[in-house]
């Protein structure tokens, strides 16, 4: 544990974030790892690389995600259309149907069928005292 | 022969009576029997118009989903274009880049010093 401790102190305390140029046979200010001059290259220009298509990325599935999002609104909107058409349809199809049989019902209507009730006694007793005369 | 006639129908008046009624019942439940069927023949007409509209906006609506896939997929072909010349773009970049500090170590150090101490914060020893 303690030994884990010292090691940790060492670290802290070490150069592990310096670095320096060193030409060839020349000593290096302390322990470390030389690189070549096209591999600090590298190392750099990576990062900006990685800098550069991580932003690509987001741009990319942004791209993406807006697109999905216009097909599903264009998909929706035609949905909407289409049901706004079909209800528009089948109401005026209702009401057609509603008042072409409203016309029908209203042939039977209530005050028409007690004026044949009316007339049916009438003409039925008219017709049973003519009768009922001439028999006697 | 009007007198056995009218004799017989004195005799009879009441089948009669019974007939003429029974005929006009028929006639009545007749004229209900046209009146059902008259509206039953419009709600099937309705119906027919009905399906007839809501095939032809079922095909409108098929013709409009495609029309948004076919832009879709349109979409995103240029978009995976766009991605792999960006890529491509990125790639030709960091070669130049790479050449540019390369050059820039055996003109000035001090800038490949600046360079990596301002990308990773490293700190220069002399």
């Amino acid at each position: 544990m303690l030994n884990s401790l010292m090691l940790l102190a060492l670290l802290s305390t070490a150069s592990a974030e310096d670095f320096t140029v060193v030409s060839e046979d020349q000593p290096a200010p302390f322990e470390g790892v030389l690189l070549s001059v096209p591999a600090v290259a590298e190392v750099l220009a990576q990062h900006e690389e990685v800098q550069m298509k991580c932003d690509l990325e987001i741009e990319y599935q942004l791209d993406k995600a807006n697109t999905q999002c216009k097909l599903d609104k264009n998909i929706l909107e035609a949905r909407i259309v289409t049901l706004e058409q079909q209800y528009k349809e089948i109401i005026a199809q209702k009401d057609l149907v509603i008042n072409k049989q409203q016309a029908i019902i209203k042939k039977g209507a209530p005050h028409r069928k007690w004026l044949w009730f009316a007339g049916g006694i009438v003409l039925g007793g008219a017709t049973y005292y003519g009768i009922e005369q001439k028999t006697q | 022969m009007k007198q056995k006639i009218l004799l017989f129908c004195l005799k009879h008046w009441k089948e009669i009576g019974l007939v003429l009624l029974l005929l006009v019942v028929f006639g009545k439940s007749q004229y209900d029997v046209r009146n059902i069927i008259k509206a039953h023949e419009i709600a099937e007409q309705s119906l027919k118009d009905q399906i007839s509209t809501l095939e032809s906006l079922h095909t409108e609506e098929l013709r409009l989903r495609d029309e948004a896939l076919e832009q879709y997929r349109i979409e995103m072909e240029q978009l995976e274009l766009k991605y792999e010349a960006r890529q491509d773009e990125i790639k030709d970049l960091t070669r130049a880049e790479k050449e540019v500090i390369i050059k820039e170590f055996k003109q000035d150090k001090a800038l490949i010093i600046q360079r990596l101490e301002e990308t990773y914060g490293l700190r220069y020893v002399e």
